[in-house]
C-alpha cells in the first residue's frame, strides 16, 4: 500500500521533469502525457480504497514508512510517508479534482504558447500538494509548504509578461511566507523544548505519543500552536495574511480552481487537522483561531458582495468558506472543517471551472458584461450554454448549502460547531450565511436574468460572437463536479475522519434558521440586480459601508502604507547608514588612503605582464622574510 | 598528490605567461584543462574519502625544518567541502573568464594564480603555508579589478585589498602568538591539535585574548558586520570572474580559518565570544538585507545579500555545536555555488548589455530564457527555497543555533524573509514584465561554453540540496572532530 503511495507521489514530479526535459516544443505530448499521469495517480489512489477502509475499521491506521533524510547526532529529518484516513482523503481530493482540472485546461489554455510550461507547473503543484498531505513530519510538511508556495508563485505569474500577474505572483509568495516564518518559529520553539529533554523529534506519530509535551509551559504551548497556525494563515489565506489570494486571481483559471479553491489554500486547514493534537492543549490558541476564522469569514463574505469580477467574487467566497473550516477547526470540530473542506473542494471548482467557461465564452470577466448578451433574450444564455449554466447553478446552490446538495450536510456540521461557541460566533457564521446566498443570489442574478439598464463597459469586437459551449474536454469535468457538488453529501466520507467529539445533531433549529437566511439572501440578491443596476443598491441602503466593502477593509492600503513608511524607511536607513557611516566616517582613513594608493596603481597597470611577476616574487619573498622575522622577533 | 593541487593552476599560469597572446585558443585550452584536471582530482578525492576517517590524503615535506615549516596538504571533510565549492566555482569561472575580452592572456594568468592559490589556502595543513596562499590570492585580484573592472574600479579594488589585507594582518598577530604560546615550533595544524589536546588547551586568559583578535581578523575576509563594507564595492567592481571566485569561494576562507584556527585551538575563547559574535551576525543579516533592498545596482544587490548571507554562516560558528556547525560549512559550500552562479548570470547580461540596473532590464524571460531561469534559479536558491542546499544548511544553522541564541535565531528567520523581497523584486524587474524594445538583438547563452557553468552550479546546489546526505557524510565527523 505504502508502495503505491510512493509511485502516486513520484509520477508527477517525473512527469513535469520529462516535460522541462523533452516536451517543452512538444505542447500536446506534454499535455496529454501530464492528464494521463495524474489519471493514474487517482486511479492508484481509488484502488488503495478497501484497503484504508479495512484497516480503519481495525484502528490500524495510520501506517508510515520514512527514509532518514537528514541524520545527525542529536538531530533526525526523516522523509516519508504516512497514510491515515486525514492524508487518504486529501489524496483523492488533489488528484482527483486535480484529474479533472488538468483535462479542462487542455483545452482551456489551447494555444498559449507556453502550454508545455503550464502543465509542468501544474505537475510540480502536484508533486508538492502530495508532499504535504503524505508528510510524516513537520519539516517535510514545512519543505512542501514552500514549495506549493513556489509553484503558486509560478502559477499565478504564468502570464509573466503582463504586469499585475507578476507582481500579484511576488505578493503571494511573499505574503504567505510571512505566515512561513511564524511556522518556522513554531517548529523551532516546539523543537527547543522537546530537545531540551534530549528527545526532540519532529514526527506527528512521535509527537503524538511523546511525554514531553505535558512538561511544556502553557506560555510557549500557546506560542507554538500560534506559530504553526500561522503557517496556515498564510497559506489558507486568513486575516490578516488574505489580501494576496484575491490578487491571485491574475492567473488563469483552472489555476485558481485547482489551487486558490480546491487544493493549496485548503492545506492550511488540512495542517491544523494535522497538528490538532498539539493546538488542543492550549485552549487559548483555540480561541484565537475560532476567531480568525469568523472573522475572515465575515469580512470575506461582506467584501464579496460589492466585487463585479466573477473571479474576485469566488475568490472572496473561497475566503469566507476557509475561514468557517478554520472556525470549525478551532472549536474542536476537526471533522466537520475537513468534511467542508472535500466538499468545497467540489463545489467551489465547479464554480470557478465554470467561470472559466463564461469566461472562454464571453471573453469578460465583469458580471455585468457578462449580463449584457442576456440583454437580448430571456435566459439567453442558460439556452446557448446549457451544461455549463446548469452545472454552475448546482455549485451555487452548494455553495448556499440548499438540501440535499454536499454543501449542505457540511455547512450543518460547520453550523454545529459554531452553535457550541460564545453566542457572537455563532451570530456571525449565520450572517455568512446569509451573506453567502446574497452575493451568489447578485452572481446568478446579474448573468442570467435579462437586464435593461446596463451598458457595456468596454466594447469589444469578440462580444459580437455567439457564445457557445466549449468542447468536451471542459464539459467533463464541469458535469463530474457537478454531480459530486449536488451527491458529495452521500459519499462515505465522514468515515474516513475523526470521530466528531461528542456530536449532536443541530436538529431542525439549524436546517429552518440556514435554509430560511439563504433563501432571503438568495432572493434578495437576484431581486435587486436582476436588472443589472449596480447603482441602485450601493446608493441606496449600503451607501456607507460601501467605500469600507470596496476598500477591502482598507487592509492593503495599511500594508502599502506600512511597506512604504516602514520597510523602506528602515531600508533607506541602512542604505544611508552604510554610505555616510559604515563608509564615508567609518572606512574615511583607508578610502583616503586608497585614494593615495589608486593614483600610483594607474601607474603600474601600464607595466608588462613580466613586471606584475616580479612584484608577485618580490611580494611573496618579503612576506617570507616578515613572517620569519616576525617569529623570531 | 593532493599537494600538486595548488601547483597544477599554478604551472598553468606559467605557461600562459611566456606563451603568445595571440594563440588565445592555446590559451583558452591551457586554462581549461588546468581547471578540469583540478576540479575531477578534487572529486576523485571526494569519492575515495572516508568519512570517519580524519585527516587524509596527508602527505608532508619539510621546508625550513629549523622554524617547523613543512609543505604539509591533506583533506578533512571540512576542507573537502570547501575544495569541492572550489572545484565547482573555479572551473565554471574558467569558462566564464575564457568570454572574449581584450588582454585576455593576463587575465588568464591571474586567474590561473588565484584559483591556485585558492586550492592552496584549502589543501595546506600548515599555517605557513596557508598563509602564503592567502597573501598570494590577494596579489591578482588588484590588478583583476582595476584593469577589467567597472564602475569606480580603483576605489572598489583599494578598499576589497586593504580591508583583507587589515584583517589578515591582524589574524596573522594573533597567528603569532598563537605559535609563540604554543611553543613547539611547529606550524603543523595537526601535530599542533595532538599536542595541546594532550596538554589540555591553552590557558583560558590566553584564549579569551586571541580569539577575539583572530574572529575579527578572519571576519574581515568573511565581511562580519561592520567591517564588511568592502563587499558590496569590491564586488561591484570586479570583473565576473572574480566576483564568482571571490563571493563564492574566497569570501568563505574567512569562516574557514575560524573554524580550523579558532575553534579548533580557542574553543574556550571563541564560547567567550560567542555571544557578541552572534549579535554582530544577526545586525549583519538584517542590516545587509534591508540595505540590499535599496540596490538598485543588481552587483551591489547580490553584495550586500552576500553579506547577509555570511551572518548565518557565522551564526552557526557562535553556536559551535555540531548541527549548527554542520549548517554553517554546508552553508559555506551552498552560498558560494549561488553566489558564483548569480554572478555569472549578471555577468553575462552585462557584457552584453553594460547596465546593471534592475529597472534596465524587463521581460528577459521571453527572450533570454536560459540566463533568466539560471538567474531565477540563483535567486530562488539564496532566498531559501527547498530544493536547494541553501535550504538545508540555513535550517541547520536555525536549528542548531535555536537554544543558544533564540533571538539571533527570530532576527536570522525574518531575514530569510527580506531575502525574498529583494530577491523576488529584482526577478521581476529584470526577468518579467514586458521585454525592453532595447534588448531585442539579444542572444541567449548558446552552445556548451555558455550554459555549461549554470548547469554544473545549478546541478550541484540541487543534488546537495535533494540529498544533502552526500555533503554531511563528510561534514559532520569533521566538525565532531573540532568540537571534541
Amino acid at each position: 500500500m505504502l508502495t503505491i503511495a510512493g509511485l502516486i507521489f513520484a509520477i508527477p514530479i517525473l512527469i513535469a521533469a520529462l516535460i522541462c526535459g523533452f516536451l517543452l516544443k512538444k505542447p500536446h505530448a506534454a499535455a496529454r502525457l501530464a492528464t494521463a499521469g495524474m489519471f493514474s495517480c487517482f486511479l492508484m489512489a481509488l484502488a488503495l480504497a478497501p484497503q484504508i477502509l479495512d484497516l480503519q475499521h481495525k484502528h490500524a491506521l495510520p501506517v508510515e514508512t520514512s527514509v532518514i533524510w537528514i541524520g545527525l547526532k542529536g538531530l533526525t529529518i526523516e522523509f516519508g510517508i504516512l497514510l491515515d484516513g486525514l492524508s487518504y482523503l486529501m489524496l483523492l481530493v488533489v488528484t482527483g479534482i486535480g484529474t479533472l482540472i488538468f483535462l479542462y485546461s487542455m483545452t482551456y489554455m489551447h494555444g498559449d504558447e507556453s502550454y508545455s510550461r503550464f502543465f509542468a507547473s501544474l505537475s510540480l503543484f502536484a508533486f508538492s500538494m502530495l508532499g504535504i498531505v503524505f508528510s510524516n513530519n513537520l519539516i517535510q510538511t514545512f519543505i512542501f509548504w514552500e514549495l506549493v508556495g513556489l509553484s503558486s508563485y509560478l502559477l499565478i505569474g504564468f502570464w509573466y509578461q503582463k504586469p499585475e500577474a507578476s507582481l500579484a505572483g511576488k505578493k503571494a509568495f511573499l505574503t504567505t511566507r510571512v505566515g512561513d516564518v511564524g511556522m518556522m518559529f513554531g517548529i523551532l520553539l516546539l523543537w527547543g523544548h522537546l530537545a531540551a529533554q534530549n528527545s526532540g523529534t519532529f514526527n506527528f506519530m512521535a509527537l503524538k505519543a511523546h511525554p514531553g509535551l505535558t512538561a511544556i509551559p502553557a506560555l510557549s504551548m500557546t506560542l507554538i500552536g500560534l506559530g504553526l497556525f500561522m503557517g496556515a494563515v498564510g497559506k489558507s489565506a486568513q486575516v490578516p495574511l488574505h489580501v494576496w489570494l484575491p490578487d491571485a486571481m491574475e492567473g488563469p483559471t483552472p489555476v485558481s480552481a485547482l489551487i486558490h479553491a480546491a487544493t493549496m489554500v485548503a492545506a492550511g486547514v488540512f495542517l491544523l487537522a494535522r497538528i490538532f493534537f498539539l493546538l488542543e492543549l492550549s485552549p487559548t490558541t483555540l480561541h484565537i483561531i475560532a476567531w480568525t476564522g469568523t472573522v475572515t469569514s465575515l469580512l470575506a463574505a461582506l467584501i464579496a458582495v460589492v466585487q463585479s469580477d466573477i473571479k474576485k467574487i469566488l475568490a472572496y467566497s473561497t475566503l469566507s468558506q476557509l475561514g468557517y473550516m478554520v472556525m470549525a477547526i478551532g472549536r474542536g470540530h476537526v471533522e466537520a472543517g475537513m468534511f467542508h473542506l472535500t466538499t468545497h473542494a467540489f463545489f467551489k471548482a465547479l464554480l470557478f471551472l465554470g467561470a472559466g467557461s463564461f469566461i472562454h465564452a464571453l471573453h469578460t470577466q465583469s458580471i455585468w458584461d457578462m449580463g449584457a448578451y442576456g440583454q437580448k433574450k430571456f435566459l439567453a444564455l442558460f439556452k446557448k450554454m446549457p451544461v455549463t449554466s446548469l452545472t454552475f447553478i448546482a455549485g451555487t446552490l452548494a455553495l448556499m448549502g440548499i438540501p440535499p446538495t454536499s454543501g449542505f450536510f457540511s455547512k450543518e456540521e460547520i453550523l454545529t460547531a459554531a452553535q457550541s461557541g460564545p453566542q457572537l460566533m455563532f451570530i456571525c457564521a449565520a450572517t455568512v450565511v446569509f451573506l453567502t446566498a446574497f452575493y451568489m443570489g447578485r452572481l446568478s442574478g446579474a448573468i442570467f436574468l435579462p437586464g435593461t439598464i446596463h451598458t457595456l463597459q468596454h466594447e469589444d469586437p469578440h462580444e459580437l460572437h455567439e457564445p457557445h459551449e466549449p468542447d468536451w474536454r471542459m464539459l467533463l469535468p464541469l458535469a463530474v463536479l457537478g454531480v459530486l457538488a449536488l451527491i458529495g453529501g452521500f459519499l462515505p466520507i465522514r468515515d474516513l475522519l475523526p470521530e466528531a467529539h461528542g456530536h449532536q445533531d443541530g436538529g431542525s433549529f439549524l436546517l429552518i434558521l440556514s435554509l430560511s437566511l439563504a433563501g432571503a439572501g438568495f432572493l434578495l440578491g437576484i431581486l435587486l440586480f436582476r436588472n443589472h443596476d449596480e447603482s441602485r443598491v450601493s446608493t441606496g441602503f449600503m451607501a456607507v459601508p460601501r467605500i469600507l466593502l470596496e476598500r477591502k477593509f482598507f487592509f492593503d492600503d495599511a500594508y502599502d502604507w506600512l511597506i512604504q513608511n516602514v520597510q523602506e524607511r528602515v531600508a533607506s536607513f541602512c542604505d544611508l547608514f552604510e554610505k555616510i557611516v559604515v563608509v564615508e566616517i567609518g572606512a574615511n582613513g583607508i578610502a583616503r588612503l586608497a585614494r593615495g594608493a589608486g593614483s600610483t596603481a594607474r601607474k603600474l597597470q601600464t607595466g608588462v605582464v613580466q613586471f606584475y611577476a616580479l612584484v608577485f616574487t618580490a611580494g611573496l619573498g618579503l612576506l617570507i622574510y616578515l613572517f620569519v622575522s616576525g617569529r623570531l622577533g | 598528490m593532493i599537494a600538486f593541487l595548488p601547483w597544477i593552476p599554478l604551472a598553468a599560469a606559467l605557461v600562459v605567461l611566456f606563451s603568445s597572446a595571440k594563440n588565445e585558443r592555446f590559451l583558452k585550452t591551457i586554462t581549461l584543462t588546468a581547471c578540469s584536471l583540478c576540479s575531477v582530482s578534487v572529486f576523485i578525492y571526494f569519492l575515495n574519502f572516508k568519512p570517519e576517517g580524519g585527516f587524509q590524503f596527508v602527505t608532508a615535506r619539510p621546508w625550513l625544518p629549523a622554524f617547523g615549516i613543512q609543505y604539509k596538504s591533506g583533506f578533512d571533510g571540512i576542507n573537502l567541502t570547501l575544495c569541492l565549492l572550489h572545484a565547482l566555482v573555479s572551473l565554471a569561472g574558467a569558462f566564464v573568464a575564457c568570454a572574449p575580452k581584450e588582454r585576455l592572456k593576463e587575465y588568464l594568468f591571474y586567474y590561473l594564480i588565484l584559483t591556485g592559490g585558492i586550492y592552496g589556502v584549502f589543501t595546506s595543513l600548515d599555517l605557513f603555508f596557508l598563509y602564503v596562499f592567502f597573501e598570494m590570492t590577494l596579489i591578482p585580484l588588484f590588478p583583476m579589478i582595476g584593469i577589467w573592472g567597472s564602475k569606480n574600479k580603483e576605489y572598489g579594488a583599494m578598499k576589497l585589498t586593504l580591508f583583507i589585507t587589515t584583517g589578515a594582518v591582524l589574524a596573522f598577530f594573533g597567528l603569532l602568538l598563537f605559535y609563540r604560546e604554543a611553543g613547539i615550533h611547529s606550524f603543523d595544524l595537526v601535530q599542533l591539535a595532538q599536542v595541546l589536546k594532550a596538554r589540555g588547551g591553552f590557558s583560558i586568559g590566553f584564549q579569551h585574548f586571541v580569539a577575539p583578535m583572530l574572529i575579527v581578523g578572519f571576519g574581515v575576509i568573511a565581511s562580519l558586520w561592520p567591517v564588511h563594507s568592502w563587499s558590496p564595492i569590491g564586488y561591484a567592481a570586479a570583473p565576473t570572474a572574480v566576483s564568482m571566485l571571490h563571493a563564492g569561494v574566497l569570501k568563505k576562507m574567512g569562516p574557514y580559518l575560524i573554524l580550523r584556527v579558532a575553534v579548533t585551538f580557542l574553543p574556550e575563547g571563541v564560547k567567550h565570544a560567542a555571544p557578541w559574535l552572534s549579535v554582530l551576525a544577526g545586525i549583519g543579516i538584517v542590516y545587509a538585507g534591508l540595505a540590499a533592498i535599496r540596490q538598485s545596482d543588481m552587483k551591489y544587490m547580490v553584495g550586500f545579500s552576500s553579506v547577509s548571507h555570511m551572518g548565518y554562516v557565522l551564526l552557526g560558528i557562535a553556536a559551535m555545536n555540531s548541527v549548527s556547525l554542520s549548517g554553517t560549512v554546508l552553508l559555506m559550500f551552498s552560498h558560494g555555488v549561488m553566489a558564483a552562479c548569480a554572478f555569472a548570470a549578471i555577468g553575462f547580461l552585462y557584457e552584453h548589455t553594460h547596465v546593471r540596473n534592475l529597472h534596465d532590464f524587463g521581460g528577459l524571460a521571453k527572450s533570454m530564457p536560459f540566463v533568466a531561469l539560471s538567474l531565477i534559479l540563483a535567486c530562488l536558491a539564496s532566498l531559501g527555497l527547498p530544493g536547494f542546499s541553501n535550504f538545508v544548511s540555513e535550517l541547520l544553522v536555525f536549528i542548531g543555533a535555536w537554544r543558544q541564541f533564540p533571538a539571533v535565531v527570530i532576527a536570522a528567520v525574518f531575514g530569510v524573509l527580506i531575502t525574498a523581497i529583494y530577491l523576488l523584486r529584482a526577478v521581476r524587474e529584470v526577468c518579467y514584465g514586458k521585454p525592453n524594445p532595447r534588448w531585442a538583438h539579444l542572444k541567449d547563452a548558446q552552445g556548451f561554453a555558455e550554459r555549461f557553468p549554470f548547469i554544473l552550479l545549478l546541478g550541484a546546489l540541487l543534488i546537495a540540496g535533494i540529498w544533502p546526505h552526500v555533503l554531511l557524510r563528510v561534514i559532520e565527523p569533521a566538525v565532531g572532530a573540532l568540537l571534541s
